[in-house]
């Protein structure tokens, strides 16, 4: 059987047969695919490797329908979120959002960048899960053409002043007083909150890592950013749900 | 191509719906089936209605059952002071392999998996909280998968049982037995080293 190599973090996992793993994986070479582990619920010396969120260099063997997992070297270290729910929730949702919308074998580098980063961050204990995956949904939104327009008003086009406005996830963006009276679906924005979604725009990481994000002002970034993706991905998210149920 | 009866079909759909099993093994038990002499065929389909007629969960710890309370729940002889929690019935059925442990169990039937949208409310979380409520139980060990989602959920637990002040613990992490330490993986062989005991 012809063998290729990868390197893979493990989306999501479905048990079948006696003792035997699907699992979907994120390459970086391959984009996402489907992969059989067999024998992973056995607890052998592997299956920590293959645990949600892990990241190995895998040699993998091309089968008939799914490719089968062949060998497994752990690299990335996912222990922290492993015992912490609001991190493994988080991760969830990283994965969640990569695994619905990658097609299968379609490499986005960029993307498998960006999840290595989310987990090694959300591993680091750093900063809170909560800022550290506001900051992923922007990037994602940034990667696939969708984020939010910040700076001149969607409906209008004027230019955006320095105040509070109303996130409007049909129409893309943060709307001018005047326009924003209209469109009642969305989400309030402080004026702070405008400031700190602008700062996710311009990709600004390390004056975000040194702000210190309230409870009020997280929550407007979050429902703006969750909005704007969910709108767009035309679909509610497992893990959002839960990450909402658990605030 | 040839069709395919339909009560041969309606088998292959039903076996098809079972956990891990794909199209073509659900082909190939149909046609195994087909094969099979009339009294095996027989002997299975009554086992099966018989098992969905008698056997339910137990009230209590919501182990397999077949009154409303288990014969772990009834025994005399366990120990009522301590609680496992486990993810699934079959857990309880190793442990109880072991020959080990004698205490009480409780199944939580799944464990918290935020992507699969299995949230506290799908699992016997309440009902385990409650039973801590109004019974003597001085240790509760969580003995939830030692994956991601099991350890999340080991660790929503260990938080929502903190106000009842019932010593939390949870099972060892380490080394397989008969395994060799060269193929451990980096996680397995940390938790091995930060569990280790006195010899």
């Amino acid at each position: 059987m012809p063998t290729y190599e990868a390197d893979a973090i493990v989306l999501h996992r479905l048990d079948y047969g006696e003792a035997d793993r699907i699992l979907t994986l994120l390459t970086r070479e391959h984009g996402k695919l489907a992969a059989i582990a067999k024998g992973a619920r056995k607890g052998k010396a592997r299956t920590g490797a293959l645990d949600l969120f892990s990241r190995s260099h895998m040699m993998l063997a091309k089968g008939h329908n799914l490719d089968v997992v062949a060998e497994v070297q752990r690299r990335g270290d996912v222990r922290h979120i492993s015992g912490d729910l609001q991190r493994t929730a988080s991760a969830c949702l990283v994965a969640e959002v990569v695994d619905k919308v990658l097609e299968d074998r379609h490499p986005v580098s960029d993307l498998f960048d960006l999840v290595v980063v989310t987990l090694d961050r959300l591993n680091g204990l750093s900063r809170s899960p909560r800022a550290e995956t506001a900051w992923f949904l922007m990037r994602i939104l940034d990667l696939l053409g969708y984020q939010p327009q910040l700076l001149d008003c969607p409906s209008c086009s004027r230019p955006l002043p320095e105040a509070a406005g109303w996130f409007s996830p049909l129409l893309g963006g943060v709307l001018c007083a005047t326009c924003g009276a209209h469109d009642q679906a969305g989400s309030p924005v402080s004026v702070n909150s405008l400031k700190v979604l602008r700062l996710m725009a311009a990709g600004d990481g390390e004056v975000y890592d040194r702000l210190r994000l309230s409870e009020a002002l997280l929550h407007e970034v979050e429902a703006a950013l969750e909005g704007q993706l969910e709108y767009h991905l035309d679909r509610r998210l497992k893990s959002l749900d839960f990450l909402r149920s658990t605030r | 191509m040839a069709d395919v009866p339909a009560a041969l079909t309606r088998v292959m759909e039903e076996l098809g719906r079972l956990p891990g099993i794909g199209p073509k093994t659900a082909q190939r038990l149909s046609f195994y089936i087909l094969r099979t002499p009339r009294e095996s065929v027989d002997r299975l389909a009554s086992a099966l209605v018989e098992v969905k007629a008698r056997i339910r969960f137990c009230d209590e710890c919501f182990f397999i059952a077949e009154a409303p309370r288990c014969a772990i729940c009834l025994s005399t002889r366990r120990d009522r002071a301590v609680l496992c929690v486990v993810e699934e019935p079959l857990d309880v059925l190793a442990i109880e392999r072991t020959g080990e442990y004698h205490g009480l169990y409780h199944v939580l039937h799944g464990a918290l998996s935020p992507i699969d949208g299995v949230g506290p409310a799908e699992l016997k979380i309440a009902e385990l909280v409650a039973r801590l409520r109004r019974e003597p139980v001085s240790e509760v060990i969580l003995a939830t998968d030692p994956d991601m989602e099991g350890e999340a959920t080991a660790a929503y637990l260990a938080e929502q049982l903190a106000p009842l002040g019932v010593k939390t613990t949870r099972l060892a992490h380490g080394l397989p037995v008969g395994g060799e330490l060269e193929y451990a993986d980096e996680l397995t062989l940390a938790r091995a080293f930060s569990g280790r005991r006195a010899f």
